[in-house]
């Protein structure tokens, strides 16, 4: 008996009837560990190591350590040497692994065979791959058009972004389409034409935070940062040995204070409901009370702040400056009946983030309506006049401009495909959203060949049908994924892309505060498909091509590439510019970067002189400029909602909760079933007020129809006072979310308006 | 299907005041739930160690990190959306939901009782305390009459309903450290008795003493928590940070009615 | 069917399945084949300790197979005029890996470490082991059987843990 456990002995009585009854199958003695795992070649039995890496689910760039044992990689750890999470690590990046492993991923490159959307592919040699885009892009160039080659680039901070920027100007293309549009390029944008580059905000979190939209604190590159900040984790004063288990003295660490429609699911210390898209006209308001009391350090405006009074632009000419216009409007009485926030709340978070350091901060979230950029325009201003808008240097490689030729150079003076810089958007960088219009009318010129990497728009950008119909026009669509994800169905060639766990790359932290860090990527085990990362790929096909695309893109591997751009003279500049290198150990993968910003103080234009040039260039825009009170800041005006407000009375609200991941990893199942709602994790859910759920006859949990004028989602109703009285909330990622959402945008800077759809909410018949 | 919704609902109810009794706990001062854990006399007896953990409501994030942390780290398969229709997901470190009108982040592990019920009602011994205070289970001896399930006031054991299922089948990223569990049997928080045992062999085979800072972050959920909110350790250690941080003012536990002793003790917000 | 006999069928399908269960769990292991036909008994016929292969018998839970770079530190040149030992040389010319194949498995429930017994309890491998000194082959047969009673017994006299949790997983 003592040999039979209990468990076998009634799981054995179960199948009496096939077992007992001697089939005589005998167990093999030797497949008694369960499950059997498939053998790495190259490992001793038992033997495991620790690789340092950096994740990549989200922009933050944490440094992580996996743990492989026998050639498995099996656990993902924070790495407590890395300056951005200092060994914690998110349910994201440990849920890493499902990605890893993931039964769908694409084995190896694809070719279509059936007719687009169909779903039949043919398995084709790497050599094949690369040389029918080779052939296709050769020709593209021979026919003189190099810039009908689109690329939409999911990925921003890494080396193979670096690459592939570096490859379209050798090849000629203006067409480096990034997603930028459809996350944080309002934020961006406005620190781009007041301060003159993005870059880290190099401002530490240590009295107030004022957060403006959810996002930040759940799921952005920032809430690692913020929720260590807000914890107190990196302050010494703060140890729980020392401090005997008392709470933490208040003033060693920030006070959150979120400003949102929803209350956000992560950490803050207290929560303002605010009407959508209005986060711009609070700033202001704050900004007024800041102005009327006297609260602005005047020191600071007369040194480093251009606009504030008035002031004399290039031409000499004096303008009237941000305070005049902050003098006679935006009082808290008068912004109230748009932000729905009590002007006294508004004058005492005004008289609060004058009275500690302060910062404003914020994610894509906050600007995603149809007045993006005045947005964030309004808090960049506000920022400036708290003395938080100090901002470093961002790495880049040390290359040398490459020597193109004319065709390229050429090619490169086409106007962008998605209309950015020109008069249509002239103020945005990038318009992701706008390519599929742009593609379907030829406009400004037919595309011949459209590139995906790391971008699935399809899944992850409303406007799906125009998608689908533009992909339809273009001769080659190839997509550079890891999943057969619904932009992948739709292309010509697939090319596998190996796993972040699997390839070399430079990682570029998010612009957090402080501190910004570099990190390697290395492989933490070999490719487990026939898959390659795309920078290996576009180094091939430039090789390929020859000529000056070939010898701006010289090196062998993505990895020679990184080897040879961190060379001695990048460290003596990163030493120069206050940046210190950290070795741990001998490998080069646990080598980080990490900046203190110490870049010579800039100063700061609320009234910019960038846009007014920009907008100056363009006979329609000029006239725009015209009618601005302050030149060269855009008038916050009410946002534009998509929808009849009779027929949809709802304001809907998109965040990103806590496990969301922009490339669609947040499917994978751990990340789906977080139990942080109450219930099943899995349904898509709209929350709803309790005073909207009685209006319109809901209880918790029915199933309701969320409809708006372009879609309609099935969800279940979550009744929850975490929502403000008249919004739906709901979370991005989950399916038929997305659809919901009127693809309308900002029409200066070309800021895709998430936040500006009315919905109907009704039970589900 | 009726007996599932009724299942359901009693394990929703049930946790469910576990949050509003965890919201009350937090708010107001509860004498009755201090610890007074931290005897001096257990220490002196060498080796033997009383290990609890800590986590600070006033520190956590919820982010989630430590659920994905204890799934990954302990094999625990996802349920997939049918499952998780019928509250079958397994969760060792859970999230209480949230109570009506109040944010209140409070993972929940196995609270390692000191009086575990639990144990007492296990007919054939699967599940027993060990001489560390770990609530053990061995998966092997369990035959899975769930008695245990209904003797846990805090809905801290899990039963899996069938086979653990990775995706693709693929069992490469399992942990070899920890046996994954068959259909049909009860698992729960082990406290990673694996990683502890490790730490413990280790430092034995180095021949260096296993100290308080090489034990605080040694559990999954305590090492991937980015705001260090949960922290592991001896209770009967006076030196230890988990002893400190137990003596804390803010320290409460989950239950004190019950009178189960947990060895899990919450700090909560406020002064 | 009358009641009594199909309780008498019921009775026999039981011990049936018992029996077969417990056959089959005691079912002699069939021969390995193993990638070399490896020698212990030279290798230790040269004075190599066992930990000089079995890399992690002492300070880890798995003692482990050399890998074909480690026979390589030795077999880079010929050793001795055995006609297999070419072929390590030949597997390392193809840079092929050096399948061995483990004989002794533990349950997926137990957990076992080398590290505790030979370096915390200073046991000696043969305790456990069969003498390799006298194995002229690469082994094909498990030499450790690891019954939990004989585990139980060998803690017991010599005052181990007995907690479940330090062998179970």
């Amino acid at each position: 008996m003592s040999r039979l456990s209990r468990r076998e002995l009634l799981g054995g009585a179960a199948l009496a009837g096939a077992a007992a009854l001697g089939c005589g199958r005998k167990k093999d003695p030797y497949r008694i560990d369960k499950p059997p795992v498939p053998r790495v070649p190259g490992w001793r039995t038992g033997e495991e190591r620790w690789v340092l890496s950096t994740c990549a689910l989200c922009e933050a760039g944490c440094g992580i350590k996996v743990r492989v044992v026998e050639g498995r990689a099996v656990k993902i750890e924070g790495n407590p040497e890395h300056p951005v999470n200092r060994g914690g690590l998110c349910s994201r990046g440990q849920a890493a692994l499902q990605a890893l492993y993931h039964p769908e991923r694409v084995r190896s490159p694809l070719r279509r065979t059936g007719s687009r959307g169909r779903g039949q592919w043919k398995t084709i040699s790497w050599d094949e791959a690369i040389g029918e885009v080779t052939t296709k892009l050769a020709k593209l160039r021979a026919a003189g058009h190099p810039e009908r080659l689109v690329l939409v680039d999911g990925e921003a901070d890494t080396f193979t972004h670096d690459l592939w920027a570096r490859f379209l100007l050798a090849y000629g293309s203006p067409n480096h389409v990034g997603m930028e549009s459809t996350r944080a390029a309002g934020i961006e944008l406005a620190k781009l034409y007041t301060l003159g580059s993005y870059g880290p905000t190099a401002h530490d979190p240590d009295g107030l935070v004022l957060a403006m939209g959810t996002d930040l604190l759940e799921s952005s590159g920032q809430a690692m940062h913020f929720w260590r900040a807000a914890s107190g984790s990196d302050s010494p004063a703060t140890d729980p040995v020392t401090s005997f288990g008392r709470r933490r003295v208040l003033s060693a660490r920030p006070r959150v204070v979120c400003v949102s429609p929803r209350r956000p699911g992560c950490r803050f210390d207290e929560w303002i409901p605010i009407a959508p898209a209005s986060y711009g006209v609070l700033a202001l308001s704050l900004a007024h009370v800041l102005a009327r009391d006297g609260l602005v350090d005047k020191r600071l405006v007369r040194d480093r702040i251009v606009g504030f009074g008035a002031w004399r632009d290039q031409a000499g000419v004096e303008q009237p400056g941000f305070e005049g216009l902050l003098r006679s409007s935006y009082a808290p009485e008068q912004t109230q009946e748009v932000t729905g926030i009590a002007p006294a709340t508004v004058e005492r978070l005004a008289h609060a983030l004058a009275e500690r350091p302060a910062m404003v901060a914020s994610d894509g979230d906050a600007t995603a309506a149809s007045n993006g950029l005045a947005t964030g325009m309004a808090i960049a201003a506000l920022n400036a006049l708290l003395g938080s808008f100090e901002q470093g240097e961002a790495f880049a490689p040390n290359w040398k401009a490459p020597t193109v030729d004319a065709l390229a150079a050429a090619g490169s003076a086409a106007p962008r495909i998605d209309g950015a810089g020109t008069a249509a958007c002239p103020l945005g960088v990038c318009r992701v959203q706008a390519v599929p219009a742009a593609i379907t009318q030829a406009n400004p010129y037919p595309v011949e060949a459209l590139f995906l990497h790391g971008a699935d728009p399809l899944a992850a950008l409303p406007g799906r049908q125009a998608w689908v119909a533009a992909l339809k026009q273009v001769p080659l669509v190839v997509s550079f994924t890891s999943w057969l994800d619904q932009s992948a169905w739709q292309a010509d060639l697939v090319l596998p892309e190996s796993l972040f766990l699997e390839a070399l790359d430079l990682v570029r932290a998010a612009p957090v505060a402080g501190e910004a860090a570099l990190s390697l990527r290395q492989p933490v085990i070999a490719p487990l498909h026939d898959t390659r990362q795309s920078g290996d790929v576009i180094l091939a096909v430039a090789n390929g091509l020859g000529g000056s695309v070939g010898r701006a893109l010289p090196w062998n591997s993505c990895s020679d590439a990184v080897v040879k751009s961190l060379s001695a003279d990048i460290l003596a500049d990163m030493k120069e510019k206050g940046g210190e290198w950290h070795e741990c150990g001998d490998d080069l993968a646990c080598t980080l970067g990490i900046y203190r910003h110490q870049s010579a103080p800039r100063k700061f234009e609320i009234c910019s002189q960038a846009i007014t040039l920009r907008m100056a260039g363009f006979p329609n825009t000029a006239k725009t400029l015209e009618a601005w009170p302050c030149k060269g800041l855009p008038p916050w005006e009410p946002p534009r909602f998509s929808g009849d407000p009779l027929q949809f009375p709802l304001h809907l609200v998109i965040y990103r909760p806590a496990p969301f991941v922009e490339n669609g990893m947040h499917a994978l199942p751990w990340l789906s079933e977080l139990p942080l709602v109450s219930g099943n994790p899995w349904p898509v859910r709209a929350e709803i007020n309790p005073a909207d759920a009685a209006r319109f006859g809901l209880a918790d949990g029915d199933e309701v129809l969320v409809e708006s004028s372009v879609g309609s989602c099935k969800a279940l109703a979550q009744v929850s006072d975490g929502v403000r009285a008249g919004a739906v909330a709901m979370a991005l990622g989950k399916s038929g979310v997305v659809d919901l959402v009127v693809p309308d945008e900002d029409r200066l800077s070309g800021v895709l308006a998430w936040q500006g759809t009315r919905v109907r909410v009704r039970k589900a018949s | 299907m009726k007996r599932d919704d009724d299942a359901r609902d009693s394990r929703r109810k049930l946790l469910a005041g576990l949050a509003a009794s965890a919201a009350g706990a937090m708010v107001g001062y509860s004498g009755a739930a201090v610890a007074k854990s931290a005897e001096p006399a257990a220490a002196s007896k060498g080796r033997s160690r009383k290990w609890g953990l800590v986590i600070d409501l006033d520190r956590c994030a919820r982010c989630g990190g430590c659920v994905v942390a204890c799934q990954q780290e302990n094999n625990v398969a996802p349920a997939g959306p049918e499952a998780a229709a019928r509250t079958r997901p397994i969760h060792w470190m859970d999230f209480l939901p949230p109570a009506p009108g109040s944010f209140a982040a409070t993972p929940i592990p196995c609270m390692h009782c000191e009086d575990p019920p639990c144990v007492k009602v296990c007919p054939v011994g699967a599940t027993y305390q060990s001489p560390d205070g770990i609530t053990a289970q061995i998966w092997e001896r369990c035959i899975g009459c769930r008695y245990c399930m209904i003797a846990c006031p805090y809905a801290r054991r899990y039963f899996n309903w069938s086979d653990p299922h990775w995706p693709g089948d693929d069992p490469s990223s399992l942990n070899p450290d920890v046996a994954p569990r068959p259909r049909g049997v009860v698992e729960k928080c082990t406290l990673c008795h694996h990683r502890i045992r490790a730490a413990s062999e280790r430092a034995r085979v180095d021949e260096e003493p296993l100290t308080d800072e090489a034990l605080r972050r040694l559990p999954a959920c305590a090492q991937s928590c980015p705001t260090q909110a949960i922290t592991f350790g001896d209770l009967d250690d006076p030196t230890s940070e988990v002893a400190h941080l137990a003596a804390s003012p803010r320290a409460v536990r989950l239950l004190p009615e019950a009178g189960t002793r947990p060895k899990v003790i919450y700090l909560r917000e406020g002064k | 069917m009358s009641y009594a006999r199909g309780r008498i069928a019921l009775f026999v399908a039981v011990v049936a399945l018992f029996a077969g269960v417990a056959v089959a769990r005691r079912a002699p292991a069939g021969d390995r084949q193993q990638p070399l036909p490896m020698s212990h008994k030279r290798h230790i016929a040269k004075d190599m300790k066992c930990r000089a292969c079995h890399q992690g018998v002492e300070g880890e839970a798995m003692a482990g197979f050399p890998t074909l770079a480690d026979c390589m530190d030795c077999h880079k040149t010929a050793q001795g005029r055995e006609p297999a030992e070419p072929e390590v040389r030949a597997l390392a010319a193809r840079s092929q890996e050096l399948a061995w194949v483990r004989l002794n498995r533990l349950a997926g429930h137990v957990y076992f470490s080398h590290a505790a017994h030979v370096t915390m309890a200073s046991m000696k491998c043969e305790e456990c082991h069969r003498d390799m000194k006298a194995v002229d082959q690469a082994p094909s047969q498990p030499d450790v059987h690891g019954e939990m009673s004989e585990c139980v017994a060998c803690h017991r006299s010599k005052h181990a843990s007995l907690d479940c949790l330090a062998c179970h997983k």
